[in-house]
């Protein structure tokens, strides 16, 4: 298993939010989290990718186990999520959204960078070559110089997931990647990340368009209220009659 | 002519303070309420060096530099990570305990007697010539850190501050040693801040606390905002604006007598506060800043 | 010594008392408006000077120039967040930072102007001492404590027993639902900047009274407020409460041993050791890392 959550709880005041949750991703694997609003879905994703720490439970990644790692550092280990609401970069141009996200940057270093031009210059035209790979692939290319706040919200969305591929994760976490993204795009954006899935990466998607989910994923698992309602292989999860009667009934 | 050279040398000093503010502030979004303390650390570090053990001048700033650099240090890293608001707090917590112990600990500081007999760079050569060529060394070294902030902020570093300040999450979820960089910014800013100091000492040659108040923090904060927070050029004109206004009320103190002087000097500051209000409400990109948008925090916060 | 502790004690619940009103009030702004408001001490110290405008120059009755003094800070107050804060929600926060250094430096030269720098003190009749047991209290202080109680209880009566009360409270427990539920804000600031300032108009009339009217009443004890502000943990302003006792217990006795001239001193390493061992402040959730 590369990544492995085991009865993971969290409550915030009154509520408890994650009841015993565990979820396994095999490596190279597409595996879909889905559940109705308010499920905890971003909380489990949150609690994955270090940006909240659990009550309790533990996160083993590739061997090693990181409850207590912070976020960035996991990032630099290859798990890298995107937000549900976009968290773009509002004042910087598209393009340097994408940049800033590049991994070990020489004109990042301090001082060294300032005067280690030559090099950091080198390293920004090979990561600048990679951005507009990134961009033309998710129509974001014509807005490269405009800044990030004025793009639309689907726009927003794309960029968020541009600048996690711009690090070329290991562990791609996707919250809701698809929401607000005109339909077009989002057949675009689903085939991509089958063809990602088939470069041997690791997906996990939280999704509410299922017929979508349902076509991409190798597993899913169902979260509802916090608990595990149901995990398994697309088709059988579709046939569970309790999924049916909590999330697919309402939906 | 002297008063002249003194208005342009306290310029180039808010100058340099607004650059290190900007760094901190406009690039980072770092809350610093306890920048003069910085200041006040580097210019009493240069003065007791330089006259009470005779160090040469150059190795007092630069003692004033480091030693403002390594207060801020452990601050940083201890309270950097609890976000802005308590980072506030605890810098203007730091600024006051560090006027408190300027203030109480004679011994070292002279208390509240100050420190008199600070040297002039150039004071051998006699007052004419010292004046004019500390004036130059100052502005060289205004100069040379406004080309450092203009060379990280032209920078992947520049690039990756202003990511930071946008939306820290986002950077962090991008690998990005956020909390690092921050105290990085924080410890320059305040090396800068320190150098400042040491300049301002050796340019007034008599240093004493109630120079050192929060005021100073405050005169920084407009000066760069009336420049443009995040502009390389704003820092400027804002220290020479903010300058002018300071030094041209009280030469109008002297002609005009509608109010006491307590009453003018309290007016002064009555002023200084509306404009910061003013500003902020009205173009809190500056006078001299392109218009950034006024992106809502709430959309940044439900998540 | 022990009549020493003891009369430190004493003086500790008195300040601390006196905090109370502060602390609980900038807990409040920093929930509901979301930042710590640095021109709170300028609530204290206005409403002193108007209350002490009042008494000591226009001769009115105590009461009523007390009434005076809350109703200026309440017009301060109100006339802050019509005037300037409400311009800024939504905004990074920086900017209601640097306005209410704004708002700071305006007002409290605006009291030097007014005023002069010079300290004021009350028409208060002489008093005695009385003494308990092994303290000496002075009846002022008693009444002090009366008020500063009774305020808090009137506080939390408001955050039970009615309906805006409740619901400031709903968004200080929870920004991030209470905005979720659609709770009206423009009301709740509203009501939230005049139950502030009234309170920190209380809290500088009660401290000119006991000791001295200057035009930094307010911002002397400002620092300690804010560390017992954050001592309760800033999401439950009966937290802030009963730090502020804590905060001047702990200032009051911490004279005994660090030299007075240091007494502000402490607030700094009182908040750097509440926010090193336990940031979330005792009865708070946690800070936001
Ligand atoms: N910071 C928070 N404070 C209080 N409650 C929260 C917080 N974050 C999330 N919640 C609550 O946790 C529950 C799960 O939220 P979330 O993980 O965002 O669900 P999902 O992503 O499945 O829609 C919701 O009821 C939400 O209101
Ligand atoms: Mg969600």
């Amino acid at each position: 298993m590369l990544l492995e959550a085991r009865d993971i709880e969290k409550s915030y005041v009154g509520s408890r939010v994650l009841k015993s949750v565990s979820v396994a991703l095999k490596p190279g694997s597409i595996t879909a989290l889905i559940g109705p609003n308010g499920a905890g879905k971003t909380t489990l994703f949150d609690i994955i990718s270090g940006f909240v720490q659990a009550d309790s439970g533990m996160v083993r990644y590739s061997g090693e186990e990181i409850t207590r790692k912070p976020a960035f550092l996991r990032a630099r280990r290859g798990i890298v999520k995107t937000f549900q609401i976009p968290h773009e970069f509002g004042g910087l141009s598209v393009l340097d959204n994408l940049l800033v996200a590049s991994s070990d940057q020489i004109g990042e270093r301090f001082p060294v960078g300032l005067w280690s031009r030559r090099a950091a210059r080198e390293q920004e035209r090979v990561n600048t070559e990679t951005a507009y790979g990134i961009l033309e692939f998710l129509g974001l290319l014509a807005s490269r110089e405009v800044k990030a706040e004025t793009l639309s919200a689907g726009e927003k969305k794309l960029l968020e997931l541009a600048r996690a591929l711009m690090l070329a994760p290991r562990l791609l976490m996707l919250d809701e990647p698809l929401a607000g993204v005109p339909v077009s795009v989002g057949e675009q954006i689903l085939e991509h990340l089958v063809d990602i899935g088939a470069q041997g990466k690791t997906l996990l998607i939280v999704e509410h368009n299922l017929e979508a989910v349902m076509r991409v994923a190798d597993w899913v698992y169902v979260l509802v209220d916090g608990e595990l309602l149901a995990s398994g292989r697309p088709s059988d999860v579709q046939c569970n009659e309790r999924v049916q009667a909590a999330y697919l009934g309402k939906a | 002519m002297t008063y002249v050279y003194t208005v342009i040398a306290f310029g180039l000093i808010y100058t340099m303070l607004a650059l290190g503010l900007n760094l901190q502030m406009g690039f980072t979004g770092i809350i610093n309420f306890g920048y003069v303390a910085f200041v006040a650390i580097g210019a009493y570090t240069s003065a007791l060096l330089t006259v009470d053990l005779h160090w040469p001048l150059l190795a007092g700033w630069a003692a004033g530099a480091a030693l403002a650099a390594l207060a801020s240090y452990p601050l940083g890293l201890l309270t950097i990570r609890l976000g802005g608001d308590y980072f506030a707090v605890v810098t203007l917590g730091f600024s006051e305990l560090a006027l408190l112990v300027v203030l109480n600990e004679r011994q070292l500081t002279h208390g509240a007697i100050g420190i008199t007999g600070i040297h002039r760079p150039f004071a051998a050569l006699g007052p004419h010539l010292s004046a004019p060529l500390a004036l130059l060394t100052i502005a060289a070294l205004t100069a040379f850190t406004a080309y450092l902030i203009w060379q990280i902020g032209h920078s992947p570093l520049g690039r990756l501050l202003r990511a930071i300040q946008a939306n820290e999450s986002a950077a962090q979820a991008l690998g990005k040693n956020t909390v690092g960089y921050k105290v990085l910014v924080l410890v320059v800013g305040s090396a800068i801040a320190g150098l400042a100091g040491a300049l301002y000492a050796h340019w007034v040659q008599y240093i004493s606390p109630d120079q050192f108040s929060p005021d100073v923090t405050f005169n920084t904060f407009i000066a760069l905002i009336l420049g443009g927070v995040g502009s390389l050029l704003g820092p400027v004109i804002g220290a020479f604006v903010l300058i002018f206004f300071l030094q041209g009320s009280i030469v109008l103190q002297d002609y005009v007598h509608i109010f006491s002087a307590n009453q003018q000097s309290a007016l002064r500051f009555m002023i200084i506060g509306l404009a910061l209000v003013l500003l902020i409400v009205f173009r809190p990109e500056g006078i001299m800043g392109r218009m950034k948008s006024r992106r809502s925090r709430r959309s940044a916060d439900v998540s | 010594m022990i009549a020493e502790l003891a009369q430190h004690i004493v003086d500790g619940v008195v300040l601390g008392a006196i905090l109370a009103l502060p602390a609980l009030g900038l807990a409040l702004v920093w929930r509901i408006a979301g930042f710590p408001h640095l021109a709170h001490g300028s609530l204290m110290t206005i409403a002193a000077y108007a209350a002490w405008l009042a008494a000591g120059v226009w001769h009115l009755p105590l009461p009523l120039a007390v009434l005076f003094g809350l109703a200026i800070s309440a017009a301060t107050g109100v006339g802050m967040h019509l005037g300037v804060y409400r311009y800024l929600a939504g905004r990074p926060m920086l900017n209601l930072f640097i306005a209410s250094i704004g708002v700071e430096l305006f007002l409290r030269y605006g009291v030097i102007f007014s005023f002069g720098s010079d300290f004021q003190t009350f028409p208060l009749p002489a008093e005695r001492g009385v003494r308990l047991g092994l303290v000496v209290v002075r009846p002022l202080d008693l009444v002090l404590l009366g008020v500063a109680f009774g305020a808090l209880l009137g506080v939390w009566w408001m955050f039970r027993g009615t309906q805006i009360g409740r619901r400031m409270r709903a968004v200080s427990d929870n920004p991030f639902l209470a905005r979720l539920s659609g709770i009206s804000p423009a009301r709740i600031h509203l009501a939230m900047w005049i139950l502030v300032s009234v309170l920190a108009g209380a809290a500088g009339i009660l401290l000119g009274a006991r000791n001295v009217i200057s035009p930094t009443l307010g911002w002397d004890v400002l620092l300690l407020a804010f560390a017992a502000a954050i001592f309760g943990g800033i999401s439950n302003p009966f937290g802030a409460a009963v730090g502020a006792f804590l905060m001047g217990l702990v200032s009051q006795l911490g004279i005994m041993w660090i030299p007075t001239s240091y007494e502000e001193g402490i607030a700094f390493f009182l908040i750097m050791i509440v926010l090193l061992v336990r940031p979330r402040g005792l009865f708070g959730e946690a800070v936001r890392a």
